[in-house]
């Protein structure tokens, strides 16, 4: 088990306030946009607050942010590469 | 009593200056009023310029004293009309998105500060329109950027219900870093002052300021009449809460309906004075839905956004650029879409980058367009009955 | 000028939620508003919604309107919202959040304007006709429905759904408060055609020479007459005065809609 892609996904349903959510029913491989949570644009911002507050990381270019936010598991990987050695809130 | 609505007075405060003929002459200098940031902290937000007040403002800090102070130039410029307004019923709409806003950074910050209540939209309309005199009903409209329509249309419908003879509306809101702050976070923010249609626009530029509107049913033959609001229109996308719908279907609703009202065809308008903010969709949007309205190019009526010399002024955009757009027709002169270069939107609009003396300018079309959706069109007629 | 009716009536505030059909207690204390209480539709935005707009949008949900798709819009049927303090308990999260790392909320800062209740009312139900948000103190719920009769009466729309909300927490206000009262206003021969039957119909009158006091909470008691079936009862059931700040002397009258005394249309 991937104990950061557990820990996203608890911050991702607090952050955007999925009260109906639990962190079983986001599948780590699934699309957040679209389809998958249902997300818009004002959530993938909400995303970008929620990475800075947790992991130090700024995400300034609106591609930069589009990729990472593809799914837990891409949002994962970006923050492993980007992240700060210290500061995370786990 | 008539159906349309007389103007018989008007004044304005924002970033070009103190009074609609001193805004209006800094206009025709193409003076842009989005300068670099006084007030607030450079190299913190997504921009560093906003259209904060001119300095012939000074002295009127916050929303009270602005919408007090235009209130005040209103009645004291209006004449005939103005010494009617302070004996008559005379109510008050106010149009504002945050009102005195520093108030809720303070209760935000220390619980059980000292604030007047001045940043509930009520609380402000009702001491202005106590100090202004004004004894007929009072109301706070807060519908997002379309506040300021919405509020000249809730005052003509109280004029013709006879709940009060004249009808004051006001539009006001003022930078702060609650604003400036929410507008980045929205990533909505150009770093440089806003190109309205343009190919490369990328983000609106705020704005501050106040403007007034004396309305009455029944003018006199001494009163000055600006112009009339011959009809309106308002209606929602339903589609988003901040971004605007991508087929326009609530604003070209709006627009048709304000046409309609007014019994006027899209070709009898002479000039139209669009929302554009210069943000990508909000554009895209308005272009496809005046398209759709005005038809093709070569009969499209010239269009033009004045968000390029004050900014965008939130809640008091639809009183401040009725106001321009009644000085426009006065001059005969469409005023430049300051800020365009190159046009950007998926319709082939007629967007004038010089100012445009026309020959016959009676006849104009203003719109807004606000967050949750909601759209507004005012049709403006500057010939009498 | 239009004779209106109201067809229906929906309510949330610090006893329960109901409508004309069916009201429920809270068991407890207020509790945290959860989308299921109110319907076993889909509806994932709730949680995201902020307090004003979770109240304003499951008072409109009792007045079960028909359901409509994405393709069909409403654009005879308009929204008006009174609200008291607005977006005021937002307004003041949203300052906090300012301050917080990360920086400043996009979600609180899209709320902070009471107007995007109307928003979400209108995407929800695919409303598309024109609306408005009045301020007028703690009139403004009664300031909507005198506004929404107007607009019905005066031929602009044929229905208004009018809705008075206001919600405040303590970390927000010194008095928290929430509410929201809605109710559907429509046009009384439109609704004849098709058949409903109104809940009361609505008209308005001098007011009489004896002074009649401001009504205390006049939503919730018209509320409560309607979903107890008074509004059917004979002769006048409840006067409203206009709010304080229209500066009018008239009255609202809510009598019984076809004004038999055995309450049946037709």
């Amino acid at each position: 088990m991937d104990e950061l892609v557990e820990t996203l996904k608890k911050q991702i349903i607090e952050a955007l306030s999925l009260e109906e959510s639990t962190p079983d029913d986001i599948d780590p491989a699934a699309a957040l946009f679209g389809a998958g949570l249902g997300l818009d644009s004002i959530d993938a911002l909400e995303l970008v607050v929620m990475v800075e507050k947790h992991y130090g990381i700024r995400i300034t270019e609106l591609e930069i942010g589009r990729q990472a936010f593809s799914s837990v598991n891409t949002l994962a990987d970006f923050i492993r590469k980007n992240r700060e050695p210290c500061g995370e809130s786990e | 009593m008539s159906r349309r609505c007389a103007i018989v007075g008007m004044d304005i405060i924002a970033a070009l200056g103190v009074g609609a003929e001193a805004v209006w002459s800094e206009m025709m200098r193409k003076s842009c009023g989005i300068r670099p940031l006084t007030r607030f902290p450079r190299g913190k937000y997504a921009t560093d310029f906003a259209a904060e007040l001119s300095p012939e403002a000074e002295g009127m800090s916050g929303a009270y004293a602005l919408a007090v102070g235009v209130g005040r130039r209103l009645l004291d410029g209006s004449a005939g009309a103005a010494a009617r307004a302070r004996t008559a019923r005379t109510g008050l709409v106010l149009a504002t998105t945050k009102a005195e806003i520093r108030e809720i950074e303070r209760l935000a910050l220390e619980p059980g500060a000292d604030v007047t209540g001045r940043h509930n939209p009520y609380v402000l309309a009702r001491d202005v329109a106590k100090e202004l005199g004004l004894a007929g009903p009072v109301m706070a409209v807060s519908n997002a950027c379309s506040s300021g329509l919405i509020a000249i249309v809730q005052a003509i419908r109280l004029l013709r219900r006879g709940a009060a003879d004249m009808m004051v509306v006001i539009g006001v809101d003022v930078l702060a870093d609650f604003i400036l702050a929410g507008f980045s976070a929205l990533n909505a923010l150009s770093p440089r002052p806003c190109r309205p249609y343009d190919a490369g626009r990328d983000g609106l530029s705020l704005g501050e300021g106040a403007a007034a509107l004396l309305l009455t049913l029944a003018p006199r033959q001494a009163d000055v009449v600006l112009g009339v609001v011959a009809g309106w229109g308002i209606a929602n996308d339903a589609c988003h809460i901040t971004a605007p719908s991508r087929t326009g279907d609530g604003l070209r609703a709006a627009v048709t309906r304000a046409l309609a009202a007014a019994n006027l065809s899209p070709g009898d308008i002479h000039y139209i004075n669009g929302h554009g903010t210069a943000t990508l969709y909000n554009d895209a949007m308005e272009a496809k839905a005046l398209y759709g309205v005005f038809g093709d190019g070569d009969r499209m009526p010239p269009l033009s956004s004045l968000k390029g010399y004050l900014g965008h002024t939130l809640g008091a955009a639809g009183v401040i650029e009725t106001v321009l757009c009644l000085m426009a027709m006065r001059e005969k002169t469409v005023p430049a879409c300051l800020g365009l270069e190159r046009l950007g939107v998926e319709r082939p609009l007629n967007v004038p980058r010089e100012h445009l003396p026309l020959q016959r300018l009676t006849r104009v079309l203003s719109v807004k367009c606000g967050f949750g959706g909601i759209n507004a069109a005012l049709v403006l007629d500057g010939e009498a009955e | 000028m239009r004779r209106t009716v109201i067809t229906a009536c929906g309510c949330v505030d610090e006893g329960g939620f109901g409508n004309a059909r069916s009201w429920t207690r809270w068991p407890g204390g207020v509790p945290r508003l959860r989308w299921r209480m109110f319907s076993d539709q889909p509806f994932d935005r709730f949680g995201r919604l902020d307090l004003l707009c979770k109240y304003a949008v499951a008072a409109v949900e009792m007045l079960e309107l028909p359901p409509s798709t994405e393709g069909e819009s409403r654009p005879d049927l308009a929204l008006l919202l009174g609200s008291d303090n607005g977006s005021l308990d937002t307004d003041v999260k949203f300052v906090r959040s300012m301050h917080e790392p990360g920086g400043a909320s996009p979600t609180l800062f899209s709320y902070t304007l009471p107007s995007t209740a109307l928003g979400e009312i209108a995407i929800r139900h695919h409303i598309t006709g024109p609306g408005a948000c009045v301020m007028a103190g703690p009139e403004s719920g009664l300031l909507a429905l005198w506004e929404g009769m107007a607009w019905v009466a005066e031929g602009d729309v044929g229905g208004c759904i009018c809705v008075g909300c206001d919600a405040v927490s303590a970390s927000a206000a010194d008095a928290p408060s929430a509410h929201a009262y809605a109710f559907l206003v429509a046009d009384e021969a439109a609704v004849a055609t098709q058949g409903n039957a109104p809940l009361a119909r609505l008209a308005l009158s001098p007011a009489p020479d004896g002074k009649i006091d401001q009504t205390q909470r006049p939503l919730r008691q018209l509320f409560r007459l309607l979903a107890s079936g008074g509004g059917k009862a004979p002769g006048a059931a409840l006067y409203l005065p206009a709010p304080a700040t229209l500066n009018v002397l008239q009255v609202m009258t809510v009598s019984n809609p076809n004004g038999r005394s055995d309450g049946r249309t037709g």
